[in-house]
């Protein structure tokens, strides 16, 4: 056992199925979920897709001061908000942390991306455009935003994997607690529904026009969601030394590339596979209880995944897929996942896999029909990305 | 704490491509001045044909990665021989991809996006360029955090060394300038012509370039990566950087970095800052980092161009210094420092 453990003290999510973890839980617990055509901007795509917006008004404001305003970046508003419930249940207030060696390693997609139309449609036409969406770029990149507001001293980074971008952020979380870089990370992952994602999932003909059906025959896209998931991730000293309830442990950590294709996942899923064998390390696959998948419900993904899922943990597996209830946030996906992973093994169920029903016998593995009881031990949070890579989280309950 | 070595260094520069080709500027003093990157080369390693729909990004890190491979002596299908990462770092992404995309909507209309624009404008899709061309298939990491970019992307690499998750990684830094870019630095400022760091009336100019390397463990031709530290304080900085022989601030030639350095340079008879060389990049501290371990490798301080230094000269440092360590300082930050030491012994 490594002498500098790495566990987690606070959670904090803001989706589609609820502002804050207890609210979303109880969404996903009741087998809700309300995708529908995006509001939030006009767009006429090839193919029509609904996704799972953040109604405006549902998550409370943050108190944390920002060292400029945020209102035009859903994407750290959506962090502040989630980081807010993470400290809160970690016991943490942003002051005490102020002038710390605390990391902060954050996934994104659209919050690192200079793609505003406005400010490029006047560029073309020769107009001299204005610089504020260049500041607002400059100056709002996830983690070095919230390392200065919060005042922070550790190491900085926003990571942008794509689409395992939030696992990914964990997992550098853990690897800079080991390092001894600093005792406390704020790790996590926040994306923003965006026209220029909309658009170009839609020219990729991999969104459904109806609500996404991961692992199920039927299936034949994924839809796009928004928000942020943040996991206060600390040594087990530090925890100690706090008196925090440890809420789990991040026990392990696996990346991989395919070396394959661009946007397809490898056939034989060896990517993934490689990094769910590092993540697990010397355990034994067979004490992993649950796996959340990527589950993004694109035909190539979920029939990859399945099958690595039950070549490395067996057909039986149980798996859960949760995009059903958020869409698919990218950055933020393996953050929010990670958050639901601690969450299933700290209530030992997991919800249904919305809307599924009819197996496919090529994904071999069929994930939960109705809510289910797991064990309380391990569980593994997989993501796969743009660019042919895989990354896995091994995450241990709290224990006895 | 298992030693990380430089084992091999490319780089793809408004100086052309490749370490010879930064080493004759840095010694001959040249400037970037409005060069452009030269990409050519890329098929002497790759066949053409795997390569043409790769965007400017792509093309430039993919061949600073080939470089480095061969000044480690592998060829570009050995790179999968033994485990190996990819991280890449970049504060921009791909801005001919980002921007196409935006061209093709605005221009003919959502229905128009294409696909193609879309996928390369997510900013990992060098790093899987490199995996595809390379057939390597160790953790990978793309990183884009502006000022913090480098140090980031140094401590992945540090960790998957030093903790046996792959035998070295393949890190390369870099950024494309787009004409929107060009657009962008003009309006804030930035100067048309050479990059002026410190200077009375001092200019930057928005560049692209890539830098990378073949990091392992041991020490490598270019010495190993001594220290990399991040979210350091001006004092602290300044404390960490004392030791070594020759300071590089990775200064960009904006007007407010005289203050931001000042007190770094207190214990230094020598400071330089090479950014005349490769122009202003927001992973900076990269491109530097590649001039200390070439430093190291030559036992050699550059005269670099007239602006290059701001205490001492190379030749006062030419007369009686053979540099063995080398600090390279970056600022991520409002009073936030990454200070990077490299030492050859």
């Amino acid at each position: 056992m490594r002498p500098n453990r790495v566990v987690v003290t606070g959670l904090g999510c803001l989706c589609a199925a609820g502002a804050g973890l207890e609210s979303a839980w109880k969404t996903m617990m009741a087998g809700r979920a309300r995708p529908a055509p995006p509001t939030k901007f006009r767009a006429e795509p090839k193919r029509p897709s609904p996704v799972f917006e953040i109604p405006g008004g549902i998550f409370r404001r943050s108190k944390i001061s920002p060292p400029r305003p945020v209102d035009k970046m859903p994407c750290l508003e959506y962090l502040l908000s989630a980081l807010e419930e993470a400290l809160e249940q970690a016991g943490l207030s942003p002051e005490e942390l102020s002038g710390r060696r605390v990391g902060v390693s954050i996934g994104t997609t659209v919050g690192c991306t200079l793609n505003d139309e406005g400010f490029y449609a006047g560029f073309r036409k020769g107009l001299e455009p204005g610089l504020d969406p260049v500041e607002r770029f400059l100056a709002c990149n996830p983690a070095p935003f919230l390392s200065e507001a919060l005042g922070l001293r550790g190491p900085v980074c926003t990571i942008n994997n794509a689409c395992s971008s939030g696992t990914d952020a964990v997992g550098q979380a853990r690897e800079w607690i080991l390092d001894g870089l600093c005792d406390l990370v704020i790790a996590g992952g926040t994306d923003e529904l965006s026209r220029v994602t909309y658009l170009g999932f839609s020219s990729l003909l991999n969104t459904s026009e109806r609500a996404c059906l991961p692992f199920d025959a039927r299936r034949d896209g994924l839809n796009l969601g928004e928000g942020a998931g943040v996991l206060i991730v600390e040594s087990r000293r530090s925890a100690a030394e706090r008196r925090a309830e440890v809420l789990a442990e991040v026990e392990g950590y696996g990346s991989s590339l395919d070396a394959y294709h661009v946007t397809a996942p490898h056939p034989e899923g060896s990517g993934l596979e490689s990094a769910l064998r590092r993540a697990l390390g010397d355990r034994n696959p067979a004490e992993v209880g649950f796996v959340n998948a990527h589950g993004t419900a694109t035909d190539s993904n979920d029939k990859v995944e399945g099958r690595t899922l039950a070549r490395v943990f067996g057909p039986g597996i149980t798996v859960v897929g949760t995009k059903p209830y958020t869409g698919h946030t990218l950055g933020a996906a393996g953050a929010l996942e990670a958050v639901f992973t601690v969450q299933g093994l700290l209530t030992g169920c997991l919800p249904a896999t919305l809307g599924f029903s009819e197996p496919d016998p090529e994904c071999v593995v069929v994930p939960t029909r109705a809510a289910t009881s797991v064990a309380r031990t391990l569980a593994v949070s997989t993501s796969l990305a743009f660019g042919g890579h895989n990354a896995a989280l091994l995450i241990a309950g709290p224990g006895p | 704490m298992k030693p990380v070595g430089i084992h091999g260094v490319g780089t793809a520069l408004a100086c052309g491509a490749g370490v010879d080709a930064l080493r004759i500027a840095l010694r001959e003093g040249r400037e970037a001045g409005r060069s452009e990157v030269g990409l050519e080369g890329l098929e002497d390693f790759i066949p053409a044909n795997r390569t043409r729909r790769l965007d400017p990004l792509a093309r430039m890190a993919l061949l600073a990665a080939c470089l480095s491979l061969r000044d480690a002596g592998l060829r570009p299908d050995e790179a999968s021989g033994r485990p190996t990462g990819i991280v890449f770092g970049t504060a921009l992404g791909p801005q001919e991809s980002t921007f196409s995309f935006l061209e093709d909507i605005i221009g003919s209309g959502d229905a128009c996006a294409s696909s193609f624009a879309f996928t390369n404008s997510v900013h990992n899709l060098p790093a899987s360029n490199m995996s595809l061309a390379l057939g390597i298939r160790g953790p990978m990491r793309t990183v884009t955090a502006f000022g913090h970019t480098t140090a980031a992307a140094l401590l992945s690499a540090l960790h998957w060394i030093r903790e046996g998750v792959v035998e070295r990684v393949l890190l390369v830094l870099g950024e494309e300038c787009s004409a929107v870019m060009e657009y962008v630095v003009r309006r804030f400022g930035g100067g048309e012509g050479n990059v002026r760091p410190f200077a009375p009336g001092c200019t930057y100019r928005s560049r692209g370039g890539c830098a990378a390397f073949v990091l392992g463990g041991g020490d490598g031709p270019y010495g190993r990566l001594a220290s990399v530290e991040a979210g350091l304080s001006e004092a602290e900085a300044a404390e960490r950087a004392a030791g070594s022989d020759l300071l590089l601030c990775a200064a960009a030639g904006r007007a407010d970095e005289f203050n931001l350095y000042e007190r770094l340079w207190a214990s230094h008879r020598l400071v330089g800052a090479y950014s005349p060389v490769y122009g202003s990049l927001p992973t900076g501290p990269g491109v530097d980092l590649a001039v200390a371990a070439l430093s190291l490798r030559e036992r050699t301080v550059f005269a670099g161009p007239g602006g290059a230094w701001i205490k001492g000269s190379a030749v006062s440092g030419a007369e009686g210094l053979l540099p063995g360590a080398v600090a390279v300082a970056g600022v991520e930050g409002p009073g936030r420092f990454t200070l990077i030491r490299v030492e050859r012994r």
